[in-house]
């Protein structure tokens, strides 16, 4: 099921204003069509740094990056128009209702009229949120917010899809619905990228991962193919406490 | 087209759901103009209104006195008291009062003054027209027409010498008359026929007193015509709490970062805010000024007169609206938190406020602070209202107001826009 690359980069490296040490230092990815690609690693590895990259918001210091086939630079706009992001904060108008965050966050993509509340109220139903469509957000409970925060990623069905850990702090139920979501869309062509914690959650859902720590990808492949290759572990948990040590991160 | 719309219909949204901003830049501004106009109207009032109590004593009982207490009550500066407490004053009184302080203004006319000045006429038309008669001695009372001035001491020399000046005014005035009736009486003894009476020749020279206005039109400085657009200003330059917390919550909750994960033209977000916040200082404008115009009479205030120059008016808001919409974004864009936005926002816009001659009319400052009142962007619109509410400017006369306002506002959004682009993605 190996297609076209669509995410390449090549030595990618990252340097906040105002640290020394690099968030990334040389992160090589190839990401080919229709995979659901996982990247993990614990607090403070990169991961948010690296999709950030992918997505444009960040200028990486140096390295190559490719998204849908553009070269990054020069074609934002147009790479923009076909990539989803669904970032790791909650990005919301607390005062606004969900039906009209949806709605002006559609509009940015060009939807409008009825495309544009069929299109919103198809995804309200599917998230089980439309009866809470015209609450506004600051009165959502943790979850619901999750969930308006992956449709506002969806609504314009992007070809690629960036998700910064969109499971987390969310009950079994939200996460089931998430997780068999993001599965439908992949299956009807939508290349995922995605950073989790969850390494069961991984595991199952990714057609391929990569581990990172400390601005490096430590490794790199299918899961099953990663759990054969490394003896003596059962799982991806147990590797990735294997790789990055037990030490907490972050400090 | 429908980006845009979209964006300007969530900025609306958002506005109408900040309740305590709405309140901060509707409600305050109305409270304000309120009271300082109450207080302020009887400053005012002392201004150009109440007339100052003097003290008058005539002990000429004849013609120059009875002028000169009518011409001091007409010309509505002064109010003529001739008894304090029922007492008819005298002189030893009048100084006495005067120098108390009770009173600022003392005038005495002079016993016999009238009939000197009548004397004198008659002397010199005498002279001039039978020349030849050299003997004919100078009447004794020639000289003897006074009037008799006491000044507080604590009283301005301006004022003392507007006071002389309009006294001067008047007694010339009064003299001429009797002169010319001297004259006239004296003629018709050489005339065979005596001509018909000549009547008074009236008025002669009038003095007339105009605020310097462009086009005379009838605005009078109040504290209505001041405390009106003063305030308006400042709570047009108080869209900087809700404006600023706009700009720090987008920041904060990720919402700046998902504009720029989306397509579209990060300066029609941008765009979006300040096309709302120059209609909310447009709605401000004309709440206030409808307030001033329609409301503030019922408390007993002057309504506020807005002139013949509404196109120059709305001029005017619009570039205050403008500026205060980049000053706004401008602290917005490089302040951290919205806390710190606010408390420098609420400062920096009261010192402004001050010394562009919100609270004070320039003109009352002391020299130094008058200088600096001219680096105060409320202050380039405070004068620009003056010049059209109170002088009856139009365009030509604000033009230049309007020029710096709006070169205000490009510059503090041009550094806004690097100061932000400077900040992101890095
Ligand atoms: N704006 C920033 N300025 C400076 N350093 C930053 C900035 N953002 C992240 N970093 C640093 O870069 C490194 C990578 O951070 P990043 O957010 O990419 O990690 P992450 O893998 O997403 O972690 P988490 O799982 O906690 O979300 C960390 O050391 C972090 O402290
Ligand atoms: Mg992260």
């Amino acid at each position: 099921m190996t297609g076209n690359p669509v995410i390449e980069t090549l030595n990618l490296v990252k340097i906040y204003a105002r640290s020394e040490e690099p968030a990334l230092n040389g992160i090589s990815l190839i990401i080919p069509e229709g995979e659901i690609f996982g990247l993990l690693g614990p607090n403070g590895a990169g991961k948010t740094t690296t999709i950030n990259i992918l997505c444009g918001i960040l200028r990486p210091t140096s390295g190559q990056v490719k998204v849908a086939g553009m070269e990054l630079n020069g074609n934002l706009k147009e790479i923009k128009k076909v990539i989803g992001v669904v970032p790791q904060d909650i990005a919301l108008y607390p005062t606004l209702t969900a039906r009209e965050n949806l709605c002006f966050i559609g509009s940015m993509y060009g939807l409008h009229g009825k495309l544009l509340q069929s299109r919103v109220n198809e995804y309200l139903t599917l998230f089980g949120l439309m009866e809470f469509a015209n609450r506004t957000i600051k009165t959502y409970s943790g979850g619901m917010k999750r969930r308006i925060n992956l449709i506002a990623g969806i609504l314009n069905r992007p070809k690629i899809l960036f998700l910064d850990e969109p499971t987390v702090g969310i009950d079994v139920q939200s996460r089931t619905v998430i997780i068999d979501y993001l599965k439908t869309l992949n299956a009807e062509g939508t290349t995922i990228v995605y950073t989790s914690h969850y390494m069961e959650e991984a595991e199952h859902l990714c057609t391929s991962i990569a581990i990172i720590d400390q601005g490096h990808i430590i490794i790199q492949g299918r899961p099953a193919e990663m759990i054969d290759s490394q003896p003596g572990y059962a799982n991806l948990e147990s590797i990735f406490l294997h790789l990055t040590g037990r030490t907490l991160r972050d400090h | 087209m429908h980006t845009l719309l979209a964006s300007i219909r969530k900025e609306f949204l958002i506005l109408i759901r900040d309740w305590a901003g709405l309140g901060l830049i509707f409600l305050m501004p109305v409270a304000l103009v309120m009271v300082m106009s109450l207080i302020q109207d009887v400053t005012y009032k002392k201004l150009d209104e109440t007339s100052l109590p003097i003290l008058f004593l005539d002990k000429d009982q004849d013609e120059l006195g009875i002028q000169v207490k009518q011409g001091l009550e007409q010309t509505g500066f002064f109010k003529v008291s001739t008894s304090v407490g029922g007492q008819p004053l005298d002189e030893s009184t009048i100084l006495k009062l005067v120098a108390k302080g009770d009173f600022q203004m003392g005038v005495v006319i002079i016993e016999g003054s009238t009939d000197a000045i009548r004397a004198r006429g008659q002397y010199f038309v005498q002279q001039t027209l039978l020349g030849d008669d050299e003997d004919a001695l100078p009447p004794e009372n020639m000289d003897k027409a006074r009037i008799v001035i006491y000044f507080d001491p604590a009283i301005k020399n301006s004022f003392k010498i507007t006071v002389r000046t309009t006294l001067e005014n008047f007694t010339s005035k009064i003299e001429a008359g009797i002169l010319f009736r001297a004259l006239s009486e004296e003629v018709a003894q050489y005339l065979p026929e005596p001509p018909a009476p000549v009547t008074d020749p009236g008025e002669g020279i009038t003095y007339q007193e105009i605020y310097a206005t462009n086009e005379h039109t009838e605005i009078v400085p109040n504290s209505v015509q001041h405390n009106v657009p003063a305030w308006t200003i400042f709570a047009m330059f108080f869209i900087i709490i809700p404006l600023t917390g706009n700009i720090i919550k987008e920041r904060e909750n990720g919402l700046a970062t998902r504009l720029r994960i989306m397509p579209g033209n990060k300066l029609q977000a941008l765009g979006a805010k300040i096309f709302i916040y120059m209609m909310v200082g447009l709605v401000q404008f004309s709440l206030m000024f409808m307030f001033g115009k329609f409301v503030l009479p019922y408390f007993g205030l002057p309504s506020l007169l807005l002139g013949p120059e509404k196109i120059a008016l709305l001029l005017m808001a619009l570039a205050t609206a403008l500026a205060a919409t980049g000053y706004s974004v401008l602290v917005g864009s490089v302040a951290s938190t919205h806390d710190q936005a606010a408390v420098f926002g609420t400062v920096s816009v009261i010192i402004l406020a001050a010394i562009g001659g919100i609270w004070v009319p320039v003109f009352m400052m002391p020299d130094l602070m008058q200088k600096a009142s001219i680096i105060s962007p409320l202050n380039w619109s405070l004068s620009g209202f003056y010049d059209i509410l109170l002088r009856g400017g139009g365009i030509r006369e604000i033009s230049d107001n309007l020029f710096l306002l709006l070169a205000f506002f490009i510059l503090t959004l041009a550094a806004a826009i690097w100061a932000s682009e400077k900040g992101v993605r890095r």
